[in-house]
């Protein structure tokens, strides 16, 4: 071995913990902010739609519902998307559907960093050797450099 | 030692690689070779006890031929 790399999809956000702050409205609807680590629109949507729900682009970012709440997706200056409920939810609720939405998100990114992987791997003089599935899901993918 | 590239991805999406039999500095040009293919940045990186051992090996191969002769 000569180095090792650990690498962060640029559909992953460099946010290292979650954090979650009440907002009230001036109406007193009580809404929820929770930050997240999504920074791309279309596998956010995807995720969306494998927890059932919809995902509709809006000025604001992403669009979805939750039940009765709402939920904006808001894209930040820093490429993230924060997720804002608004309507009758516990927080609580709100952000377990946030760590489910991102273990579906990070499902994704996985499947699209591994056929990026597979599909381009000879572009760049790598051959593609094996590959193995581990205990927790990860795939590891072994590729002989030829230049 | 043949030269490979090892490629863990995470069920969270994160990524680590390893470059395997590339000794010294050339090993670190597959850091942007690893960022264009895997549209991903790099966060991290080491170098291994064969970076450091080729490092030191190179520095001493230089020091002796730099090195006056005695006789």
């Amino acid at each position: 071995m000569s180095i090792e790399l650990a690498l962060l999809p640029i559909a992953i956000a460099a946010v290292t913990a979650w954090s979650n702050r009440n907002r009230s409205r001036p109406q007193g609807e009580k809404s929820f902010l929770i930050e997240t680590a999504f920074a791309d629109e279309k596998t956010l949507k995807e995720a969306l739609v494998v927890l059932g729900c919809q995902g509709t682009a809006s000025a604001e970012g992403v669009y979805s519902k939750l039940g009765t709440s709402r939920i904006i997706f808001a894209r930040q200056q820093d490429s993230r998307f924060d997720a804002l409920f608004l309507g009758d939810i516990k927080e609580s609720d709100a952000c377990r559907f946030v760590e489910e939405l991102s273990v579906e998100y990070g499902k994704l990114v996985q499947q699209a960093v591994y056929q990026r992987l597979l599909e381009k791997a000879s572009q760049h003089g790598l051959v593609y050797e094996r590959e193995e599935i581990l205990a927790d899901n990860s795939i590891v993918v072994t590729l002989q450099v030829q230049v | 030692m043949e030269k490979r590239i090892q490629v863990q991805i995470a069920p969270d999406g994160k990524i680590t690689a390893k470059v395997l039999g590339v000794k010294g500095k050339s090993c670190t040009r597959f850091i942007p070779l690893l960022e264009a293919m895997l549209e991903a940045k790099a966060i991290d990186s080491e170098y291994t006890t064969e970076y450091r051992v080729s490092e030191e090996s190179q520095q001493v191969q230089s020091q002796q031929q730099i090195r006056p002769s005695q006789s």
